[in-house]
């Protein structure tokens, strides 16, 4: 029985997005799909608002994107990560990590501990 | 890097908007097929697929909205809607707009041409290499505080004694006369060490420059360089000039090439025409070279770069010692003598002054008409708050209206900055003869000052942009939107904003005005100046060219002032005629001076004989010129070549050297002769008007000959009519002897204040520039505020107030704000006295009276300016104010 699924951090969906496709490129249907993958469907999406955040790392520089194939011969706008998204990923990876450490110890903390 | 990005992706937004469209549309539509058949593998039928993939996704149109926003299609989009309906608003209020622009034009106009002037003379980089490299060197010599000129040996010897200078060059003015073809023209000759052109690391425009080191006084002799504007308009531009012979002085010279155009030299602002090295001043002038061997003829400026490496601090102490050693190697010259070393290209420092003054001063125009704008775009704003509360009701965000508001400043103030372009153009074209000075150095319209006119145009656009967007953006709603708009407004305390206005443009106003008025007043006081002549005296000036030209012997020319002057006399309507050196009050070659010596008077410590400035002048000279002899005689045709030597001195110098300034009868020793004084003459004004009274001596000219001589020729009448009847009796002497110049005294004196006349007269125009604005500005917010009392003027007269009690209430309003911003600019214009106090003469910056005037001026103006909206309000009709609400 799979857990209930989570509403996304408000935030945390652009880090996800240059996750996703620091892994190599790919089509906006294929960062959802990749996301809930890893996520193991955990994680709820609103589809329609991807594409928003797509469109704002693509003029931030974050990603850069191509039209190419799909696995369905069709076309599709394939995004990757540009140099300037990866340390982006980079510090934000380290941000969310301390932020995450740093809640967990509040939240793990015991009454006689204070 | 990432603003590179969104700059690149706004453009691409700009320029290919519907293809961005199609891919979005692309897009969304291959997430939702994709997905879809990822539900129909999944074994969903294939129809309910389709509905699933739709609704989870979720309002398509919103999505696409959204990444609009994104990717900046909507900020561009946004801003080319803004434009035209900015171009609709400003169409649809011609009046306002087109009072806004010319205000903005003016404003804009008058701050480029200034600026364009400044920049030529204190900005523009000067066409030589590494300017910044270059240092002006100075000498410090006791005797003449007011020189700090150089002399050759000294020059040479900073070139080669002094390691932080990879290279000097020496260069000093004089005058000559060039011929060519026929045609004579007088020039300003720039004597030069070889090396000048090669140190500067400048190359003709055409031909060659000069070669050789500094120590090789000889070198290129026979050789000049041509200015580009000489070559232009003497030679009219022949590109085959290099390598031709033209006459200098008489003497034959090859002209090797052509500076280029705007070349200086080291000396900001001056422009000789013509360049010869040392060696060539001598054949100009045979016997010359005297002036560069020995070492107390200090002519030449010096400028120094710096070796590589070497610091300012390093070359100012090796020109200390450098200063110690000759002292103590040639005392007899250099005791007491110090080099020092500035920056070079320094403009000069009033200049400099003057130059910031005016800068302050017609940005203080810029903040008026910006004011006006303001003021002009809230009372727009008022008119238009029914309007802006309606969009906001209907749901514009408050960022979309200010960003509205803000460009349609942006539209008003670009095309105010287009207005001030084509006004600075029209400007530059009447500057040559509104003021000569200021034109000289050729200022024009180029990149730069283009660059400057668009920054100070959005520069306006940002800041009046804000006031009203700001007013706009905090307005309440529903009462607007209700119509209680009226009853809020009744009172005119609710303009604060513009009443602040208002009051800042009549403060701006007031330390114009004092500007302008302290200069006139200076200036008026410099018209009256006695300069120790009579300035109203109808006198012709004409200067004959150098005989020794056309093949006169000494004796000759000797011979021939007294009889031009006696042709010249026979003239019906010539009073008198006499002739001299030099014009009365000249600064021209003016640091030339005799070395007298005084039986009994002690000299300067460290030299032997005083050295006092003189002119050479003809029998008749006071009389002609109106002096006043204090005692004695002056020069007749009787004190002749074989006479013993005689001198006229002015009072100062008999006042200084005699007691009592009992001189007449008394010797004094210049060279081996000894002269008599026969007479004193009041004291004048010899170099500037505004001299201290100095020691000054004449010689007689029938017994010192000069080659340089000018006819002055008193008339009865204007002499300006005269003067061809005149030419025609000089001519009858000598018809190849030609008159180079003529002039009467009162230009020449016209000529001499110019300077002065110019800033007066710039100051101002800025000031009624600015004047106007204000009064433009405060009749606007009178009118406005009479316009929006009309209900409550309505109330009074109905209740029995009297009709010249409505127009003093208006008047009185208008005066308490113009007179409290008159106080605010009484403050700021003595504040900012100090900046022109150097240019002010014969009264004091903080002159009572002048500041009084500008106050009076501008309180009388700004009520004149509420006048004709408190008229208006007077005839206010009771019952259609009433009815009105």
């Amino acid at each position: 029985m799979a857990e209930e699924t989570l509403e996304l951090l408000q935030g945390t969906l652009d880090m996800l997005i240059l996750k996703a496709v620091s892994l190599g490129p790919l089509h906006g249907y294929g960062i959802l799909l990749r996301i809930q993958q890893i996520s193991k469907d955990r994680l709820e999406i609103q589809q329609g608002s991807l594409y928003p955040a797509l469109y704002r790392l693509e003029h931030q520089g974050w990603i850069a994107s191509d039209w190419g194939e799909s696995e369905n011969n069709r076309k599709a706008k394939y995004y990757r990560l540009t140099a300037a998204g990866r340390r982006r990923l980079k510090a934000e990876a380290e941000k969310w990590n301390r932020m995450a450490e740093v809640i967990a110890g509040i939240m793990g903390t015991h009454p006689e501990e204070i | 890097m990432r603003l590179w990005s969104r700059m690149l992706s706004w453009w691409a937004a700009l320029r290919r908007r519907p293809q961005i469209e199609g891919d979005m549309d692309a897009e969304l539509r291959f997430h939702i097929d994709a997905y879809t058949d990822d539900l129909a593998r999944g074994g969903v039928p294939s129809d309910e697929a389709m509905r699933r993939a739709r609704a989870e996704f979720g309002a398509l149109d919103r999505a696409k909205e959204e990444c609009r926003d994104a990717n900046g299609v909507n900020l561009v989009e946004g801003f080319i809607q803004d434009v035209r309906y900015g171009l609709r608003v400003l169409r649809k209020n011609p009046g306002f707009t087109a009072v806004s622009l010319v205000s903005l034009g003016l404003g804009i106009g008058a701050n480029s041409t200034i600026f364009s002037i400044v920049d030529t003379q204190l900005l523009r980089p000067w066409p030589v290499k590494d300017p910044q490299r270059l240092v002006a060197i100075q000498t410090n010599w006791p005797k003449e505080p007011d020189f700090n000129t150089t002399s050759y040996p000294d020059y040479l010897d900073m070139g080669g004694d002094v390691p932080g200078f990879s290279g000097a060059v020496a260069y000093g003015n004089r005058g000559g006369f060039i011929s060519h073809e026929g045609q004579g023209q007088l020039v300003s000759v720039e004597v030069v060490s070889p090396n000048y052109f090669t140190v500067l690391g400048v190359r003709a425009q055409r031909g060659r420059v000069f070669a050789g080191r500094p120590e090789e006084t000889a070198a290129e002799g026979h050789s000049v360089v041509l200015s580009y504007n000489l070559w232009q308009e003497y030679f009219g531009g022949d590109p085959s000039l290099p390598g031709k012979t033209t006459l200098l002085d008489g003497k034959q010279f090859t002209i090797v090439g052509v500076a280029p155009r705007d070349f200086c030299g080291p000396r900001r602002g001056w422009s000789p025409d013509i360049w010869v090295t040392t060696g060539g001043w001598a054949t100009m002038v045979p016997g010359e070279e005297e002036s560069y061997i020995a070492r107390d003829r200090r002519w030449f400026r010096v400028a120094g770069r710096l070796s590589p490496g070497a610091s300012m601090a390093q070359a100012r102490a090796e020109l200390r010692t450098l200063g110690k050693r000759l002292a103590l190697a040639s005392p007899a010259t250099n005791q007491g003598v110090e080099f020092a070393a500035s920056p070079a290209g320094e403009a000069a420092k009033d200049d400099v002054q003057f130059g910031i003054y005016l800068v302050a001063m017609v940005g203080l125009v810029l903040l008026i008409s910006c004011a006006n704008v303001a003021n002009l775009l809230l009372a727009q704003m008022e008119k238009r708050h029914r309007e802006i509360a309606m969009r906001r009701a209907l749901g514009a965000a408050q960022f979309r209206l200010v960003r509205q508001l803000f460009t349609e400043g942006l539209v008003l103030s670009l095309g105010g900055g287009l207005l001030g372009v084509l006004l600075a153009r029209l400007l530059m074209k009447v500057l040559p003869t509104l003021a000569p000075d200021l034109a000289a150095a050729g200022p024009r319209l180029d990149l730069r000052v283009l660059l400057f006119t668009a920054a100070i145009s959005l520069l306006m656009a940002v800041f009046f942009g804000q006031a009203p967007a700001f007013y706009a953006a905090r307005r309440d709603l529903t009462g607007v939107l209700k119509g209680a708009e009226a009853q809020i407004r009744g009172s005119a305390r609710r303009l604060p904003l513009r009443n602040l206005l208002v009051l800042g443009e009549v403060a701006i106003s007031v330390v114009l005005l004092a500007g302008s008025v302290l200069l006139l007043r200076s200036l008026i006081y410099s018209q009256r100046i006695n300069p120790g002549f009579d300035v109203k005296k109808n006198l012709l000036m004409m200067e004959v060219a150098p005989p020794e030209l056309y093949g006169y012997t000494e004796a000759q020319a000797a011979a021939i002032y007294p009889a031009l002057a006696e042709r010249a006399a026979a003239v019906p309507g010539v009073v008198r005629v006499s002739y001299s050196r030099r014009p009365p009050l000249t600064a021209d070659e003016s640091g030339e001076t005799r070395g007298v010596i005084i039986p009994g008077v002690e000299p300067p410590r460290g030299t032997d004989r005083f050295r006092i400035r003189f002119n050479t002048v003809g029998p008749g000279f006071f009389a002609t010129l109106g002096a006043h002899m204090v005692g004695g005689r002056e020069f007749n045709e009787f004190d002749l070549p074989s006479k013993p030597p005689v001198v006229i001195i002015n009072e100062a110098m008999a006042r200084r050297f005699w007691r009592d300034g009992d001189a007449v009868g008394r010797s004094m020793r210049m060279g081996q002769k000894e002269y008599q004084i026969v007479g004193v003459v009041e004291t004048g004004k010899y170099v500037d008007l505004h001299e201290a009274p100095q020691p000054y001596l004449f010689l007689p000219f029938t017994q010192v000959f000069s080659f340089e001589c000018r006819l002055l020729v008193e008339t009865a009448g204007d002499p300006g009519d005269l003067a061809p009847s005149i030419l025609r009796a000089t001519t009858a002497v000598d018809r190849n002897l030609p008159i180079v110049g003529a002039t009467t005294l009162r230009s020449h004196m016209r000529m001499v204040l110019s300077g002065e006349r110019a800033m007066a007269w710039l100051l101002l125009s800025l000031s009624v520039l600015g004047i106007s604005l204000a009064a433009a500005g405060l009749f606007s917010t009178v009118a406005y505020a009479v316009s929006r009392r009309t209900h409550e003027i309505g109330v009074r007269m109905a209740l029995g107030a009297r009709r010249n009690h409505v127009m003093w209430l208006v008047l009185l309003q208008g005066l308490g704000w113009s007179a409290g911003g008159a106080l605010i600019g009484l403050a700021g214009a003595v504040a900012a006295s100090h900046l022109i106090s150097q240019f002010v003469y014969g009264i004091t910056a903080h002159d009572p009276l002048s500041y009084t005037i500008s106050v009076v001026v501008a309180i009388g103006v700004a009520l004149l300016a509420s006048y004709f909206p408190a008229r208006r309000a007077m005839k206010v009709d009771p019952m259609v104010a009433l009815r009105h609400e």
